[in-house]
């Protein structure tokens, strides 16, 4: 398409024609990555599809609230907190960040943002993206995990063996709007089998995904990969990661997808399918299938997890940090400590009832505004306040690095340095001026690199401000990206549950990318990246907890440098649900 | 969306997706090929059925553009890679499950004894029993056409259920879908106090045990000591079980639990928050390939009563003869047009019904949905008779098996008499000398006309303390017209065609005086309504027993004058007619 109108044109012509899924998806992806139309809005998937997100009694409700009520009189329709499982089953006391729809919103927009596929090369070849594959998930996987471990759970076990039954049943209790059916469930102890469907042309068997994993290892373990007609190619620590994440998913920029297969993709798809492997029921794929769905279900954590691990096994491999890559010279962290409504070094949470509008997801009927109110998790706004000293005597530049682990094992025992590093969650991420001498850095919560405010997260493109193009309109590119604010914080427990606040300040100089990014929507930039631009840190996405400690070290005491600084801190669960006013 | 599904597509193909809104420099007829957008998605795939989302597009595009019917393809729940879904015509068939779910309507099994004067009609333990048996019948009958041998009888409740099925309804009163079953899943104990639900299949083997006991010593213990003989009247309330059964406590309620545990195999203990699969719900169960099979173990249990010859003893001479009726010809013929003697005619046919009262909030005139059903050309029964004796009535009872089975070998009678479906009953005066009997396909006691079995429910629906009300219900109850007949092959199914003309002075029923009649058409599985069943004799009679001289059809019949068999085809032409009742469009 020459230029907008057109693309409005074959709008108006596909939207009535082409399957709404797939239109909103091809829209979606067009927008983002035109340069035409980098002033516009995406529309928000949770409106649009609320059968994606949320209990469909909600959305027959609201049908009949649109259908009866005057707009006047409506009240919003409450969506229960519990409503796929019951308590009888463990894994159901995780249900609130599995299903949490910012959480799942955050996920659908990342994989929007980085397609693994494209005609356009450009738009999948993103900076390190393959890198941003490994660690956005790694985080999720390592939030997933504390989450648990705050109720009473243990760290999601891998999903390693295809051949066994996977344990964990899911009841979506979703309607799926196209399809006009229900999300499929999957029951307890189902077995994947070989794929066989003509009609979504997959055809594929269990040992390929095995076939694909020892060619993975393989190349861990050789430290090079085998390119298309048989050469090879060393990895190096710079690059190695992205280039195994591109392997693993596998994006189109994958070095040799014909030999390292597609490992990440396809296990989505043979749990997504486990109900019915060869269409004989013409049924469509679970919630595994669809980046909108797919972390609402237990076994995407299990199957996350063991990626994870492949990656892991790499960056076990690679050269330990040593000293002179983690000190700052002259640079000492003195204290750190949160301050908050929950008190000093206490994070405090409890439930947040929030309003939905449900209008966008019911079709063809102009009915004004439809509520649906939902409830999640929400924590108390806090502070970070860290002092440090600034020796060298010149004005400095550092980079301020906020990550939280568990202390404790589930079963009470002190973790060690080598597992509470892969629990180590980032919480935030920024540059700071350090003076000469003694320097106080205050910053908010609702600032951090890795969250997009509430507002952003359930964004109504209604009130969107400006027009197309204008520099009001911009700050809605690319920023439906990020984590929900909301779920900054782990839920903690009613005692206090308690974890350990690590602070690094590392030197700027060894950090810094030089590039422009005036203008752009760069507040969740951990997890996401920026738009058009490179991952604005030099360093190893996770670092300094992404590879094993240098000899010596089994503690993070023993880890830390005089640039580092931990604080020990308590997040307290209160069990009341406040009511957030509409949007 | 799609992110992950994508990745097993061929990359032109998926290429293209992107391409159609990206590439600034194609126009839009030559690269945005919407019909390839289409193929590449596996929602679209899936054909639409009764659901919102389908239909209020037709209602939300307004009164002023002219409305198609939404179509609903015949497969729609399954491919013929699953063997089973060879009979979803039959099982999936709108019609019949009207017909069960209305069946049950008029004959509730009860809740506590104040329904006892509902639940109390006329033989309605024994109508349990043959009802059903009927069914089992004529799904068999659609397996052997379908080169599917009979159904295979659930017995062993401890072994995986290979049947899966997956209903793609949409369940309006809980926003969800109905819940499928996957292969090979098992019953499992079920503890679900929000469904007053606590039982194992531990009971259930004992309940079994019991009913066992009392038909091989065909005594029924009550619950004061006492014991009563075993009728199959008694027997169907038994194991249904209605509360008209003699003693629920150690008889418990069989079939009724048999249901609720194959209902609820994905979610026992209500661990998932997950409602009951279609099996337990009267309008749905018949969907589901396991209801047969279930069923199949009723029936057994049921014949295996029929069979005890001590008790339930084989009919008599007297009992199946009728002296000076002697049937000299028996003849099918079609009844309009042209057409073979004695071949009966199948074929698809489309019909519209009006989804409109099934759309909630919405009041905006008819949406139709247009479905595929099996149907058959109309005919009629021509019976030649020569009466020997004086004039007097005789009840006309019609039949029809398949002549072989399975293995396309002769049938035992033994195994035949089960497979023998009813497809009318009726009483006629005979003359003296020669009589000429001519009944229409369409007159069938079995049956009642397309237009009663789809009419719209919603004019009843509104008040229910009408007095219509039951009446309505009732007239609701009756096999579909366009399922009297099996669907054949395209070959030619050979069947028999059985005609008895029984002695009245022992079929008939004095009514007790009252109201008229009304919707009487299908008495042979509904009854009749506030009366008396309107035969006497056991249900399925001459076939509900084994004989005791005849090993096959043929010895069975000779002997009597006043039955005759007639071999027949039924032929499946595979077309697709449209229903000449369907609203002009």
């Amino acid at each position: 398409m020459r230029n907008v109108e057109d693309l409005k044109s074959l709008c108006a012509y596909c939207q009535l024609r082409i399957n709404p899924y797939m239109f909103n998806y091809c829209l979606s992806v067009a927008i983002l990555h035109r340069p035409d139309t980098k002033g516009m809005n995406i529309p928000t998937v949770a409106e649009t599809f609320p059968d994606k997100f949320v209990d469909p009694k909600a959305g027959r409700k609201a049908r009949e609230v649109a259908a009866v009520e005057d707009s006047g009189s409506r009240m919003p329709v409450i969506i229960p907190r519990d409503y796929t499982a019951s308590q009888n089953e463990p894994e159901q006391r995780v249900a609130y960040f599995r299903e949490d729809i910012g959480i799942n919103l955050h996920h659908w927009h990342w994989h929007l943002v980085y397609p693994f596929e494209s005609a356009d090369r450009a738009v999948v070849d993103k900076d390190r993206r393959g890198e941003l594959f490994y660690y956005m998930h790694q985080q999720i996987i390592a939030r997933y995990n504390i989450e648990r471990m705050c109720n009473g759970l243990t760290r999601v076990t891998r999903y390693n063996d295809f051949r066994q039954p996977i344990a964990e049943a899911y009841f979506p209790k979703l309607d799926s709007v196209v399809a006009s059916r229900a999300w499929p469930p999957r029951f307890a102890n189902t077995v994947i089998r070989d794929l066989d469907r003509p009609v979504d042309r997959i055809q594929a068997d269990i040992s390929d995904l095995e076939t694909w994993r020892i060619r993975f290892m393989e190349a861990i373990e050789s430290n090079s990969i085998v390119l298309p007609g048989g050469r090879t190619m060393a990895l190096d620590e710079q690059t190695g990661i992205d280039r195994l994440g591109n392997i693993m998913e596998s994006s189109i920029i994958s070095p040799n997808r014909g030999y390292y297969g597609d490992l990440h993709n396809m296990g989505h798809v043979f749990i997504s399918y486990a109900h019915d492997p060869d269409n004989r029921h013409l049924e469509q794929f679970g919630v595994m299938g669809d980046s909108a769905t797919a972390m609402r279900d237990p076994v995407f954590y299990r199957w996350h997890a063991y990626i994870d691990d492949l990656f892991h096994l790499y960056k076990s491999r690679l050269p330990v940090y040593g000293t002179d890559k983690l000190d700052f010279p002259g640079v000492t962290v003195s204290s750190v400590a949160v301050e908050g409504r929950a008190g000093a070094n206490t994070f405090g949470s409890h439930w947040e009832q929030s309003t939905l509008d449900l209008e966008r997801g019911l079709d063809f009927s102009p009915r004004g505004p439809v509520l649906a109110r939902f409830t999640h998790l929400q924590q108390d706004p806090f502070t970070y306040v860290i002092e440090c000293n600034n020796t060298t005597g010149t004005t400095t530049m550092g980079t301020v690095r906020v990550f939280m682990a568990p202390r404790n094992d589930e079963g009470g025992q002190a973790l060690s340095f080598e597992e509470q590093r892969r629990l180590m969650i980032e919480m935030d991420k920024f540059t700071w001026n350090l003076r000469p001498g003694s320097n106080t850095i205050r910053r908010n919560s609702a600032d951090s690199s890795v969250t997009i405010p509430y507002e952003r997260t359930f964004r109504n493109q209604v009130n969107r401000p400006g027009d197309a193009g204008s520099a009001e309109a911009a700050e809605f590119d690319f920023c439906g990206c990020g984590w929900p604010q909301h779920m900054l914080v782990p839920k903690g427990t009613a005692q206090g549950y308690p974890v350990v606040l690590f602070v690094m300040i590392s030197n700027w100089m060894d950090d810094r990318i030089e590039q422009d990014t005036v203008g752009m929507c760069n507040d969740a930039a951990s997890y996401c990246g920026l738009r058009d631009r490179k991952y604005p840190d030099r360093r190893s996405m996770g670092y300094p907890f992404d590879r094993v400690a240098r000899s010596g070290v089994s503690s993070l005491s023993e880890f830390l440098t005089p640039n580092m600084r931990v604080q020990n801190c308590t997040i307290r669960f209160t069990d009341t649900t406040t009511q957030r006013t509409a949007l | 969306m799609l992110v992950y599904p994508n990745s097993g597509m061929d990359s032109n193909q998926k290429q293209r997706d992107h391409f159609c809104l990206k590439n600034p420099t194609e126009g839009l007829e030559t690269e945005c090929r919407v019909s390839d957008l289409i193929l590449v998605s596996p929602f679209l795939k899936v054909p639409i059925d009764f659901t919102l989302y389908p239909a209020s597009v037709g209602v939300k595009c307004g009164p002023t553009i002219p409305r198609t019917p939404i179509i609903i393809p015949r497969d729609y729940t399954a491919t013929d890679l699953e063997e089973e879904h060879r009979l979803a015509y039959f099982r999936e068939d709108v019609g019949i499950n009207l017909h069960h779910w209305h069946w049950h309507l008029v004959y509730p099994f009860g809740n506590n004894r104040a329904e006892i004067n509902i639940v109390n009609k006329d033989r309605r333990g024994e109508l349990f029993f043959y009802m059903h048996q009927q069914i089992i019948a004529r799904y068999n009958c659609e397996r052997l056409c379908n080169a599917l041998p009979r159904v295979k009888k659930f017995s062993n409740w401890r072994e995986p259920i290979p049947e899966a099925y997956f209903p793609k309804l949409d369940s309006l009163t809980s926003a969800r879908g109905w819940p499928p079953r996957q292969a090979n899943m098992r019953w499992q104990d079920l503890k679900r106090p929000v469904d007053n639900l606590n039982v194992t299949i531990s009971d259930m083997e004992r309940w079994r045990r019991n009913i066992e006991e009392a038909i091989s010593t065909g005594i029924v213990r009550l619950p004061n000591g006492s014991t009563q003989s075993l009728t199959i009247d008694t027997l169907g309330n038994m194991v249904e079980s209605s509360i008209l059964s003699p003693n629920q406590e150690l008889y418990g309620s069989l079939h009724n639990n048999g249901h609720s545990f194959s209902a609820y195999v994905h979610d026992p203990e209500h661990r998932y928050l997950e409602s009951f699969g279609v099996i337990a719900d009267e309008a749905t169960t018949m969907r589901d390939p396991l209801f047969y099979r279930w069923h199949a173990w009723i029936d057994d249990l049921f014949q295996s009563f029929k069979e005890t010859m001590e008790r339930v003893r084989p009919y008599t001479n007297s009992e199946l003869e009728n002296p000076g009726v002697n049937v000299t010809s028996v003849a099918v013929e079609p009844a309009g047009g042209s057409g073979q003697t004695n071949v009966l005619n199948t074929y698809w046919m489309m019909s519209d019904v009006d989804l409109s009262s099934g759309l909630d909030f919405s009041n905006r005139g008819s949406v139709f949905a247009r479905f595929t059903h099996l149907n058959n050309r109309p005919f009629r029964y021509v019976i030649n008779v020569n009466n020997t004796g004086s004039v007097r009535r005789a009840t006309v009872r019609i039949f029809m098996a398949p002549k072989f089975d399975e293995r396309n070998l002769p049938w035992q009678l033994a195994d035949q008499r089960k497979m023998f479906i009813e497809m009318d009953r009726f009483v006629v005066p005979l003359k003296a000398g020669e009589n000429t009997i001519t009944r229409q396909s369409t007159q069938s006691s079995v049956t009642i006309p397309f237009e009663q079995t789809f009419r719209d429910l919603s004019e009843q629906r509104s008040d229910p303390k009408n007095p219509k009300f039951a009446e309505f219900n009732f007239c609701g109850c009756g096999w579909p017209q366009h399922m009297l007949i099996p669907k054949g092959t395209a070959g030619g199914a050979a069947y028999q065609l059985f005609v008895m003309l029984s002695n009245y002075e022992m079929d008939k029923v004095d009514q007790p005086d009252g109201s008229e009649l009304s919707c009487d058409e299908a008495s042979s599985f509904c009854g009749l309504k506030d009366k008396l069943f309107p035969d006497k004799r056991p249900m399925g009679f001459p076939f509900d027993r084994p004989s005791r001289t005849a090993s096959n059809i043929e010895d069975f019949v000779s002997p009597n004058s006043n039955m005759r068999l007639q071999d027949i085809t039924i032929m499946h032409q595979n077309v697709t007619e449209q229903n000449p009742r369907n609203p002009s469009t």
